[in-house]
């Protein structure tokens, strides 16, 4: 992966609320190469979607953030560009898909309409050719009966029709990255197995790069390739997937693992979960590692910031945290014989 | 959507049947008597009381509202106690320089403030958005008829550009017709114009929070797309509905300008007839107003329709 499609570096998003300022993005740093799959991970508040946004260039006109770092797309630094030439990106480059697709479409266009919207402005096609390769999208997002659904209006479609259409919104104009922000956390359990294997099916048919923000770590099991946790707005672990499922290092990452549900885990009493909530960012940030009031491990060290660094040699896999590798391993067996 | 017309149009009905006896017995119940109006200087006891007789203001006040509504629905609103003539002609009369007044004010408002709300409706920070959201504040602290005085000294008693007053039908001269309409059309526009600079601003604001605007701009739709496209539509169902409901106000409105700049309309012919005490002219000119507002109302309920297919479909 010499030559990585979106290359992060650094990224930095800070609210700005009259006098104070909170860092809601802390010195996050990843690459996605084309045909690779990262996922995100994290509670809720973790800054998971503002990291999406931020590529995207969502809010880079929000007068109350500031951003800093670098965005590397195919080599260009989206933070530099202009509006325009951000316009140019978004769409044709990289893809969206967002978390509910009862809002994400506008309720008085047609189907159609919208997702032919982009290809209007990026593409140079005819009317009938828009058309003719909005049935095929519509086709290859799984909607039955594309030639009579695609001048039907949102609201005429069920939700998971709906993130359908909002998939194939988002690759009509064949986009190198595809970003999808959990895109079935408003969607009922049945359909979300669907709509992530369609994501990945479409991930290889386009040969896109795709950033998948989820809590389904099943599903992370199933597609990613590497997966980044994120907590309090910092990478705490990052690394190939089969890595960081099998040898955990940071707590916070052990505790989500271990919170999964699943049929062939040993019988507890219980589901663990990990106490405590996540910090308020508004807030301040805490003092050391953010994740120490939570963490079972936390010792004299933790009062100071941990740095995201490999433990051992390869596999790019990196941790912030102050256990030394096989720490957690060590105690986690420890707990698994006590059950 | 047959079943949802007819609702609407039976609903329309009721509205007005209540706007009549409102009308009447507020009119009926008002102090003062027709009669003792009517003969002025000439009044006596007995004359007085031989007229009320005469004009069946005696008799008790359902039994009157009864006879009035059995006019009434005929399309009959009576005589004139003041000049005798036929209600019906006093309205119809009246009826083209206020509908006139109206439908270019209106027109006007809705050309400048809907385009001025959905430009303040993207934000605060650009270098215009200070200026122009104080002239809103402005126009709406400032009341309607002095802004017409104003513009009256300005350019009829300085510049001496145009009429202060009276109204010429369209008929006898376009070009003086149109400079007649000049002053009090800006008058009640500039009444009407801040409140709806306003309302569009705040739906537009709330309309471009919304996740579908996220998905044009994630489709690199810029903002001139993104406000004629996806914001615009969408603020305008409810904008229209609340034009609408403004539809009062612009009565209002338009009865003070009559009044200032002489029109002979519907607003300064209820406005008189209120003063001598005209009971059939004041319900007639109510039950008109009523009319407008509610059937206006109802278009606008059908144009809602055609706007939005949420409601087309069901």
């Amino acid at each position: 992966m010499a030559d990585p499609l979106v290359d992060v570096r650094n990224l930095g998003v800070r609210l700005v609320t009259g006098q104070r300022e909170t860092s809601l993005v802390d010195d996050v740093s990843f690459t996605v190469a084309r045909g690779e799959v990262l996922c995100i991970v994290g509670e809720s508040g973790c800054g998971k979607t503002i990291t999406a946004r931020s590529i995207m260039g969502l809010n880079r006109n929000d007068r109350r953030f500031s951003l800093s770092g670098q965005i590397l797309f195919q080599g260009r630094d989206l933070m530099a560009l202009s509006d325009a030439e951000m316009r140019g990106i978004r769409g044709t480059g990289i893809g969206m898909i967002f978390q509910d697709p009862m809002t994400s479409l506008n309720p008085l266009h047609r189907i159609g309409r919208q997702i032919g919207e982009g290809m209007r402005l990026h593409m140079k096609l005819s009317e009938a050719e828009i058309r003719e390769r909005t049935l095929l999208l519509l086709a290859q997002v799984g909607i039955p009966n594309p030639r009579t659904r695609i001048d039907d209006y949102p609201h005429q479609f069920s939700g998971g029709m709906r993130q359908r259409a909002m998939i194939a919104l988002a690759l009509a104009c064949s986009p190198a990255l595809l970003i999808a922000d959990e895109p079935t956390t408003a969607l009922d359990v049945t359909t979300q197995k669907q709509i992530l294997t369609l994501i990945a099916r479409l991930k290889d048919t386009y040969g896109m790069g795709l950033i998948l923000i989820t809590h389904d770590l099943g599903i992370v099991a199933e597609i990613a390739d590497r997966i980044m946790v994120m907590y309090a707005g910092q990478c705490v672990e990052v690394g190939p997937v089969r890595s960081v499922f099998r040898s955990p290092r940071h707590p916070y990452t052990a505790g989500l693992l271990a919170s999964m549900p699943a049929a062939n885990r040993g019988r507890t009493e219980r589901l663990p979960s990990i106490r405590g909530t996540p910090p308020l960012l508004a807030e301040g940030r805490p003092q050391g590692c953010a994740f120490q009031p939570r963490c079972d491990f936390a010792f004299d060290r933790c009062a100071a910031m941990p740095l995201l660094s490999a433990d051992d040699a390869g596999e790019g896999h990196l941790d912030r945290c102050w256990l030394p590798s096989g720490r957690l391993a060590q105690r986690d067996a420890a707990g698994e014989m006590r059950r | 959507m047959a079943i949802y017309l007819v609702g609407r149009v039976l609903g329309g009905l009721v509205t007005l049947f209540c706007v009549s006896a409102l009308a009447f017995f507020a009119t009926a119940l008002a102090p003062g008597n027709p009669a003792a109006v009517l003969l002025g200087n000439l009044a006596t006891p007995e004359r007085i009381a031989a007229v009320t007789h005469e004009m069946g203001l005696d008799q008790p006040l359902p039994v009157r509202y009864a006879i009035w509504l059995r006019h009434t629905v005929t399309g009959n609103l009576g005589t004139s106690n003041l000049s005798f003539k036929p209600v019906n002609d006093l309205i119809l009369a009246a009826l083209p320089p206020t509908l006139e007044l109206a439908i270019l004010s209106l027109l006007l408002v809705v050309v400048v403030a809907i385009p001025m709300g959905l430009v303040l409706a993207q934000g605060r920070d650009r270098w215009w958005a200070r200026p122009l959201s104080g002239l809103v504040t402005l126009g709406i602290s400032v009341p309607g008829f002095w802004v017409g005085l104003l513009l009256i000294v300005l350019f009829s008693v300085t510049f001496k550009l145009l009429p202060s007053g009276g109204y010429i039908a369209p008929a006898r001269s376009l070009s003086g017709n149109a400079r007649a309409m000049v002053l009090p059309v800006l008058t009640l526009a500039i009444y009407l114009i801040p409140a709806l600079v306003r309302f569009v601003r705040v739906t537009a604001a709330t309309v471009l929070r919304e996740d579908y605007v996220d998905t044009a701009r994630a489709k690199g739709v810029g903002n001139a797309g993104i406000l004629l496209r996806h914001v615009a539509p969408n603020t305008l169902i409810t904008t229209i509905t609340y034009i609408g409901l403004q539809l009062g106000v612009l009565i209002s409105g338009a009865i003070v300008v009559e009044i200032i700049f002489s029109i002979p309309g519907l607003g300064r012919l209820g406005m008189n007839a209120v003063l001598n005490r005209d009971y059939p002219v004041i319900q007639g000119v109510v039950l008109v107003a009523a009319a407008g507002y509610v059937i206006v109302n109802l278009a606008i309920d059908l144009a809602y329709s055609m706007i939005d297919p949420r409601i087309r479909t069901r």
